[in-house]
C-alpha cells in the first residue's frame, strides 16, 4: 500500500521538479543548465506587470468572494429566513457554471463600450465614463470574486453550521445586540475557518485562467496564467517553456507557502470548532422585519452573480452573431445555433460529438483515478505508522496550491520530450492522468475526513478474522466510505466538466473537451454557437447537480 | 438519507454517459456519402492515392473560423473522397485548434521532439510557413509532379513547402453603426489619427504590419513611426476570425483584419460590418496548406491540398468564405477583385519575404510587436 501511495505522490513531485528543471534550461533540447530564464523573467516588463496584476486581481477577487460568500452563508445557516434553502441550492449551482459563460455574460453587462450597464448609464444620465469596466483588473477580479463566492459559501456554511451557539446565546442573554454578538463572538470564533477559506480561494484566484483569458487578453491585461499560456503558445517563434517554468517556480514556492499556512489554519480551525450535538441545537437569529432586507441582498447577489450572465448567454444563443441586447436584436432571434449543435451531435466525426465523448471519459475517469489514489494515500496516512506519512499528505495537497497551468506545462513537456516512447503526448490518457493527479488534493481531503470517522475496531476485527489488507479495504472500508466517495466523485466530476486550463495546455484532436470546444468556437468568431453549446452543457449538467444537491442534503 | 435512490440515480446518469460515449465511439460511417471514382490517375498520383488508402484517415487541425464552415467542409470531405476514390470507410476529422502562430510553434516543437504532428495539414500564411521552414517542420513536396489540380507553379511555395489555397485582400473591418462617413479610414496613415483613439483592435502578433515594414512597401523607419502613433489608438487585441467583436461593437475597427472574407461573411448574416481597403498599402495575402514532416497521414494530406485547389473545392470554399484563390481558373474572387481594378495590390507571399531575406533585410516583426504590446 505504501508503494501504491508513493506512485501518485512521486508523480506530483516529479512534475514539479521537471518544471523547476525546465526553468534552468534555455531549450528542452539543450542540456546545459542556466539561470538565463530567471534573468529574462526579471527583465521582462510584461512578467512584472503580470505579477502585479495577479496580486491585485487575487486580492480583490478574494475580498469580493469572502464578502458575498460569508454574508450569504451567515444568512442561510444562522438566520430563520424563510425559503433560504433555495439560496443554498442556487449557490451550489453557481459552482458549476463554467467561467467562460460568466466571462462572456459579463462582457455584455460591464464592457465600457457595449456593456448594458454602461450603455444605460450613458443613455439615461449622459455618463461619459463607464460606471463599471469589466475590462480592468479590478473589474475582472470582481467577476472572479462573484464566481468564487459560491465556493466560499460552501466552505464557510459547513463551518457556521458546526459552530456551537451557546456562546452567542450567552452574549444575547447578557444584553448584547446581534451586531455586537457578530463582532465579539461569532466572527472571533469563526475567523480561523474564514481565513482557511480565504487562503483556499486565494490559491484558485492566483491561477485563475478562463476569465483572464476571455476578458483580459483582448484588453491588454496579462495575469500569471495567461502570461504562462502566452509563453507556451507564443505569437512568434517556438514555445518558451523555460521562462514559463521560471515564473512557475515562484508560483510553486508561493503555492507551497499558502498550502502550509492553509494546513496550519485548518488545524487551528478544528481546534476552535465545537461540534454541536449533545442535545444543544443551534438557535437561528430571528430576522423579523430585516427578512425583507436579507432577501433583497440575496436576490441581488444571485441576480448579478448568476442570473444576468446566464440570461445574456441564453439571449446570445438565439442570435446569428454576437451583440448587446437591443430592440433590433430581438427581431433576429432564431434557433439556428441549436440546430447547428443538433447537427453536430448527429455527426460521429464532428468536433462537438468527439469533444462530448472525451468529456464523458474525462469526468468519469479523472475523479475515479483521483479518489482511488487518494483512498490509498489516506489509508497510509491515517492507518499506518509509516515514516514520512505526513509528507505524503502534504504532497497530496500540493496540486491545489500549485497553479494547474504549471502542472499542465510540465506534463506536456514530459510527454513530448522525456516520455516520448510512451505515446502519451496529445492523448486523452495524458489529460485524464494530469487532471486526476491535480484532483488528488481535494480527493484526499474527502477520503481523510471520511476515514477519520470510521473506527479502527471494524478493521481490527477483520484482521483478527484473518482478512488481508486488500480484503479489509474491499469488504470493510470501501462499503463504509461509499457515501463520502460518491459525494467526492460527483464534486470532482463537476470540476472536471468545467476544466479549461489543462484542456487548453494539453490540447489535441484526440482529447479536445467540451470546454475547449466552447473556447474554440468563441475564438473562431462563433460566440453565439458557443453560447448555445454552453446552454446545452448546463442542461446536461443539471441531472448531476440535482443528484449532488440531494446527496449534499442527505449528508447534512 | 435515501442513499439507495440517489445511488440508482447516479448509476443511471453514469450509464447514460457511458452509452453516449459508446454510441459515438469508433470509426462509424461518415456522414457524407462518397462513392468510388472511375477516373484514372497518372502513375505518380495513383501511388499517392494507394498510399492514402492504406493510411485510411486524414486529421485536420487548424484555427476555427477559417475554411471550417459546416456547409464548406462536409461537402468538401465528400468531394475529396469521391475525387480520389477513397471510399466511405475513409475517415476525415476536423478539429478547431490553436491560432496559426501557436499551431506553427506546436508543429515545430513536435518536429524537434520527433513526435507525430498534431495535424496532417497545416494551414497558415507566409509568416507561419517561414517558421515551419526554419524549424524543418514542413515537408518539401514536388506538387506538380503528381497533382491533378495543382498545375500553376505560381501557387506553389518555394521548395514545395506549401500550396496557396486562398487569396484575400487584407483590409480594415469596421462597425457600420459606429464608423460612418469621414470616420471610415481610407489609408493606413488615417489610423494613426488621434480621432480613432480607443476604437481600434489589432492582432497581438502584428499580422501583416511586418510586411508593411518591408522596403518593398513602406520600409522599417516609416512603419515603426506609424506603429508608434497607431498604438495610442489601439483599444485591445483580437485574433484573426474574431471580427464578431467588431460586429458587437466591442471594437469599432479591426486593422489589419486577416482578409475581407471575415467582414463579408458577417455582413451576409446581417451584422453591421463592412471593410475598407487602405489605398496606401493595398496588399493581397495567401493562405497556404502544407504537410508537416511528421504528419500521420502525409499522402492523404497531399491529396487534400490537391483537392482544395480543384474548381469544386474552390467553389465550395467560396460558398462559405466568399473567397477563393483569384489565380485559379474560374475564380469568383477574381471577378470580385475587378471592382477594385484601380488599385494596384502588392502580393505578399513567401517569395515576398524571401526577397527581403535575400537583401538581408531583418524582420521588423519583433520591434512592431514590442511597440504594440508595451504598456
Amino acid at each position: 500500500m505504501l508503494l501504491l501511495a508513493l506512485v501518485p505522490t512521486t508523480l506530483i513531485v516529479a512534475l514539479l521538479v521537471i518544471s523547476l528543471y525546465l526553468s534552468l534550461r534555455t531549450s528542452v533540447l539543450d542540456p546545459a543548465l542556466t539561470l538565463v530564464n530567471y534573468v529574462s523573467l526579471f527583465g521582462d516588463p510584461a512578467a512584472v506587470d503580470a505579477a502585479l496584476n495577479t496580486a491585485v486581481f487575487s486580492a480583490i477577487a478574494v475580498g469580493v468572494a469572502m464578502a458575498f460568500g460569508v454574508s450569504v452563508a451567515w444568512v442561510v445557516e444562522r438566520t430563520d429566513l424563510a425559503g433560504k434553502s433555495v439560496i443554498g441550492a442556487l449557490m451550489t449551482v453557481g459552482l458549476i457554471v463554467p467561467g467562460l459563460f460568466t466571462a462572456m455574460g459579463w462582457i455584455f453587462i460591464g464592457h465600457p463600450r457595449i456593456g448594458a450597464l454602461n450603455t444605460w448609464a450613458r443613455d439615461a444620465f449622459g455618463a461619459t465614463d463607464p460606471v463599471f469596466a469589466v475590462t480592468t483588473v479590478p473589474g475582472m477580479a470582481f467577476v472572479q470574486g462573484l464566481t468564487l463566492a459560491a465556493l466560499v459559501y460552501v466552505l464557510v456554511a459547513a463551518n457556521l453550521r458546526a459552530m456551537d451557539t451557546s456562546l452567542e446565546e450567552s452574549a444575547r442573554m447578557s444584553g448584547a445586540g446581534w451586531f455586537d454578538v457578530m463582532r465579539r463572538v461569532t466572527l472571533p470564533l469563526a475567523w480561523p475557518g474564514l481565513l482557511a477559506a480565504a487562503l483556499y480561494v486565494l490559491t484558485i484566484a492566483v491561477s485563475a485562467f478562463d476569465i483572464p483569458l476571455v476578458i483580459g487578453v483582448s484588453n491588454r491585461i496579462t495575469l500569471f496564467s495567461t502570461y504562462v499560456y502566452g509563453k507556451a503558445f507564443p505569437v512568434t517563434g517556438v514555445p518558451e517553456y523555460g521562462i514559463s517554468a521560471a515564473f512557475g517556480a515562484f508560483m510553486i514556492a508561493f503555492g507551497i507557502l499558502l498550502g502550509a499556512i492553509y494546513t496550519r489554519m485548518l488545524g487551528r480551525a478544528r481546534r476552535y470548532q465545537v461540534i454541536t450535538g449533545k442535545g444543544y441545537g443551534p438557535r437561528p437569529v430571528r430576522l423579523r422585519r430585516w427578512a425583507f432586507l436579507a432577501w433583497a441582498f440575496l436576490g441581488a447577489y444571485v441576480l448579478v452573480a448568476q442570473g444576468l450572465p446566464l440570461l445574456l448567454v441564453l439571449f446570445e444563443s438565439f442570435q446569428p452573431f454576437t451583440g448587446p441586447p437591443t430592440a433590433d436584436s430581438f427581431r433576429t432571434l432564431s434557433t439556428g445555433n441549436y440546430g447547428f449543435i443538433a447537427d453536430q451531435l448527429g455527426d460521429p466525426e464532428s468536433t462537438i460529438r468527439r469533444s462530448l465523448q472525451h468529456t464523458v471519459v474525462l469526468i468519469l475517469l479523472a475523479p475515479a483515478l483521483a479518489l482511488a489514489l487518494s483512498l490509498v494515500i489516506s489509508w497510509v496516512v491515517l492507518r499506518t505508522r509509516a515514516r514520512f506519512r505526513f509528507a505524503l499528505d502534504f504532497v497530496a495537497f500540493l496540486p491545489h496550491a500549485v497553479p494547474p497551468v504549471i502542472f499542465a506545462l510540465s506534463a506536456s513537456a514530459t510527454a513530448l520530450f522525456i516520455l516520448a516512447p510512451l505515446g502519451l503526448y496529445g492523448s486523452l490518457a495524458l489529460l485524464v492522468i494530469t487532471l486526476g493527479l491535480s484532483q488528488i488534493s481535494f480527493a484526499t481531503r474527502v477520503t481523510n475526513s471520511a476515514l477519520i470517522q470510521i473506527s479502527t475496531e471494524l478493521e481490527e476485527a477483520a484482521y483478527v478474522a484473518g482478512a488481508s489488507t486488500l480484503a479489509v479495504l474491499r469488504r470493510v472500508l470501501v462499503p463504509l466510505l461509499r457515501p463520502a466517495v460518491a459525494f467526492g466523485f460527483l464534486w470532482l466530476a463537476l470540476l472536471a466538466f468545467r476544466e479549461l486550463t489543462m484542456a487548453s495546455m494539453l490540447f489535441s484532436k484526440d482529447n479536445i473537451t467540451l470546454s475547449q470546444e466552447t473556447w474554440a468556437l468563441i475564438r473562431g468568431g462563433a460566440s453565439t454557437q458557443a453560447a448555445a453549446l454552453s446552454i446545452v452543457q448546463t442542461a446536461v449538467l443539471l441531472p448531476l447537480v440535482v443528484v449532488y444537491l440531494r446527496y449534499a442534503n442527505a449528508r447534512s | 438519507m435515501r442513499a439507495s435512490g440517489i445511488s440508482r440515480g447516479l448509476a443511471t446518469w453514469i450509464a447514460g454517459l457511458i452509452l453516449a460515449a459508446a454510441c459515438g465511439g469508433g470509426a462509424g460511417p461518415v456522414a457524407a456519402t462518397a462513392g468510388a471514382t472511375t477516373a484514372t490517375f497518372s502513375p505518380a498520383l495513383q501511388a499517392i492515392v494507394d498510399a492514402a488508402k492504406k493510411e485510411g484517415q486524414l486529421d485536420l487541425v487548424w484555427p476555427g473560423g477559417i475554411l471550417d464552415g459546416p456547409n464548406e467542409l462536409t461537402p468538401q470531405i465528400a468531394g475529396y473522397k469521391k475525387m480520389y476514390g477513397l471510399g466511405d470507410g475513409f475517415k476525415v476529422t476536423f478539429t478547431p485548434g490553436p491560432q496559426m502562430p501557436d499551431m506553427a510553434a506546436k508543429i515545430v516543437q513536435e518536429a524537434q521532439a520527433k513526435q507525430k504532428a498534431s495535424t496532417d495539414v497545416f494551414l497558415g500564411t507566409e509568416t507561419h510557413f517561414i517558421v515551419l521552414r526554419a524549424g524543418n517542420a514542413v515537408e518539401k513536396v514536388n506538387w506538380t509532379s503528381f497533382a491533378r489540380n495543382i498545375k500553376d507553379p505560381s501557387i506553389v511555395a518555394p521548395d514545395g513547402i506549401g500550396v496557396q489555397v486562398q487569396s484575400t485582400v487584407v483590409a480594415f473591418t469596421y462597425n457600420t453603426n459606429k464608423i460612418k462617413g469621414d470616420m471610415i479610414p481610407k489609408t493606413l496613415q488615417d489610423l494613426a489619427d488621434p480621432k480613432y483613439k480607443g476604437l481600434v483592435a489589432t492582432t497581438s502578433y502584428a499580422a501583416k504590419l511586418d510586411r508593411i515594414a518591408s522596403p518593398q512597401i513602406w520600409g522599417e523607419a516609416k512603419t515603426l513611426a506609424w506603429v508608434t502613433a497607431f498604438k495610442k489608438n489601439v483599444a485591445g487585441f483580437i485574433n484573426c476570425g474574431e471580427e464578431e467583436r467588431v460586429a458587437s461593437g466591442e471594437f469599432a475597427i479591426f486593422a489589419f483584419d486577416c482578409g475581407t472574407f471575415g467582414a463579408t461573411r458577417l455582413a451576409a448574416k446581417g451584422a453591421p460590418v463592412a471593410f475598407s481597403i487602405p489605398s496606401d498599402t493595398p496588399i493581397i495575402t495567401y493562405y497556404y496548406e502544407g504537410v508537416p514532416v511528421n504528419a500521420a497521414h502525409p499522402n492523404a494530406a497531399k491529396l487534400w491540398v490537391d483537392y482544395l485547389t480543384s474548381r469544386e473545392g474552390q467553389d465550395l470554399m467560396y460558398g462559405t468564405e466568399i473567397a477563393d484563390h483569384a489565380k485559379i481558373p474560374g475564380s469568383k474572387s477574381a471577378a470580385d477583385l475587378k471592382a477594385f481594378s484601380s488599385i494596384k495590390f502588392t502580393d505578399v507571399d513567401i517569395q515576398f519575404v524571401d526577397r527581403d531575406a535575400a537583401a538581408n533585410v531583418p524582420s521588423s516583426r519583433g520591434k512592431i510587436i514590442g511597440i504594440l504590446t508595451a504598456k
